[in-house]
């Protein structure tokens, strides 16, 4: 479990805008993070279900930071995944094909289920290679 | 038009397989489903129930009338129309007759929509906007029938009726005193069917659609005392906005050029109605979630509240019971049902306080009069 003296608030609010949701958040992803460590559980939070204060998202990504890794969906317009700084900490953006974001969600999974490839869609893949293979032996 | 519907009835007649049919990857369909979540303002938690309800979920047919409105709620609906994630709910259902949308006017319009009632007889969902006139049948009609005509008929054979707009929900502006076409809402005339207030002038667009996946994924929503779904009109504009703290404060602007106002106060003594305006407007937001009016600098309307164009001056402050809600800590914590188990338990304790503390306000009882 990340300690909560961990998170260190580096973008201090320099305004009296505050919600202090914040702070909440970030003791839930703390129990979130040792959930998925101990039962195997992993967590999604909808940042849109929650008031803040304008900039306040901002000090919550900046306060998690970026980690190692980053990835693209583009499917139904483009989605944004990167771990934090935190390993297990996904922030997530998912935009629709006028490029308006339309979903912002912290998951503590150890990869967002979204990124893992899909049954259906390994089904229907390996459906289409045998149709090619079929086609390619035919043309043979 | 009958061939469409024909077509229609031959196509895959659940969500899921419908889109499939469509190109959507179960990738793609994991992203519409996360992000009706978001929009319906469910616990990510059900996300799961979500995705096997709404691929299972038959594709309903959609009857859309409009009566005496401003086409301002389809504009809202529309405003983004395009190919997007959350524009395929609209794939999700067979919308079969909206005057403003199709194609077909004229006759053929009005056989669409008797053959889509005919086809669906007591399955169909029927959206209604605007209200209806009773002072004269001649107010507003579509066709030659009157909107009331028309309501009853097509409300006969509806599974359930969402009210989009404060129009079609509670009568709106058109029955703004002194009501010169006598209008009244829907729920003023149809008494044995199911109906969904979604009030707002207009509505929040991810509401009407948050609304249509809640319908169909999981049927018909929790409604509150005035017809609205909870889920987006169960907490008060107030609750959850962004400058409450500063109310808690005792921080208000007092106009809308003062030093108050510049430094982002709270604009209740300027007018704000968030303390008694049930609606998302705080969260879900305006304008591709680019901000809300308080955001703006410029008081809640009230406008998805009954009766809210008569309901004085925009610019008088309610009077509010306050309560001690521990100023931002109290504040903070009021989304503490989502924000975690450590504060969770907490939250709920405020949050209970704070609604008992937090009368609905009507303006008659609580108006300060001049002293704003």
């Amino acid at each position: 479990m990340i300690p909560t003296e961990h998170f260190k608030l580096n973008a201090e609010p320099n305004t009296d805008l505050d919600t202090g949701n914040l702070l909440p958040v970030l003791h839930q992803i703390c129990h979130a993070t040792d959930k998925l460590i101990q039962h195997n559980s992993e967590t999604l939070i909808d940042l849109n279900a929650m008031p803040f204060a304008p900039g306040e998202k901002e000090r919550l990504k900046a306060t998690l930071g970026r980690g190692e890794i980053s990835i693209q969906l583009n499917v139904l317009g483009r989605s944004e995944l990167y771990e934090t700084q935190y390993a297990g900490v996904w922030w997530i953006e998912h935009y629709n094909s006028n490029d308006n974001l339309m979903a912002q969600l912290i998951e503590i999974n150890w990869l967002p289920a979204i990124a893992r490839s899909q049954a259906e869609d390994v089904h229907a893949g390996l459906h289409k290679m045998k149709a090619f293979f079929i086609q390619h032996n035919g043309d043979d | 038009m009958t061939t469409r519907i024909k077509d229609l009835n031959t196509a895959p007649n659940n969500v899921g397989k419908y889109l499939s049919t469509q190109g959507i990857s179960r990738r793609g369909f994991l992203k519409f489903c996360t992000t009706m979540a978001s929009m319906m303002a469910v616990s990510p938690t059900l996300l799961p129930q979500l995705v096997e309800a709404l691929e299972n979920a038959p594709r309903p047919s959609v009857i859309w009338l409009s009566f005496q409105e401003c086409t301002g709620c389809t504009e809202s609906l529309t405003r983004a129309h395009s190919p997007t994630v959350e524009g395929l709910i609209f794939d999700a259902i067979s919308l079969d007759y909206h005057h403003t949308l199709q194609a077909a006017s004229g006759e053929a319009a009005e056989l669409a929509r008797e053959e889509a009632m005919k086809a669906h007889w007591g399955k169909y969902l029927l959206v209604v906007d605007g209200s209806i006139p009773l002072g004269n049948p001649g107010f507003s009609t579509i066709a030659g029938m009157s909107n009331l005509d028309m309501l009853l008929e097509a409300a006969k054979g509806a599974a359930a009726i969402i009210a989009a707009g404060t129009c079609a929900a509670y009568g709106g502006i058109p029955k703004a005193n002194p009501n010169p076409t006598g209008a009244v809402a829907v729920q003023d005339l149809i008494k044995d069917k199911p109906i969904i207030n979604v009030p707002g002038c207009p509505p929040i667009p991810v509401v009407i659609t948050g609304v249509l996946a809640h319908f169909l994924a999981f049927g018909l929503p929790e409604l509150d005392s005035l017809g609205r779904p909870k889920a987006f009109y169960g907490q008060s504009i107030h609750d959850r906005c962004y400058r409450r703290p500063f109310y808690e404060r005792g921080q208000f602007a007092e106009t809308f050029d003062d030093e108050g106002a510049k430094q982002g106060w709270c604009l209740f003594k300027l007018g704000c109605k968030g303390p008694s305006t049930y609606n998302a407007c705080a969260t879900t937001k305006w304008n591709q979630g680019t901000s809300f009016p308080i955001e703006s600098g410029h008081g809640c309307l009230g406008c998805s509240e009954p009766n809210f164009w008569d309901a004085g001056s925009f610019y008088k402050a309610l009077s509010v019971p306050t309560g001690d809600l521990g100023k931002i800590a109290g504040y903070a914590l009021a989304a503490g049902g989502i924000a975690g188990a450590a504060a969770g338990l907490l939250a709920q304790h405020k949050k209970g306080q704070a609604i008992k503390e937090h009368k609905i306000v009507t303006v008659n009882d609580l108006e300060k009069g001049n002293s704003a």
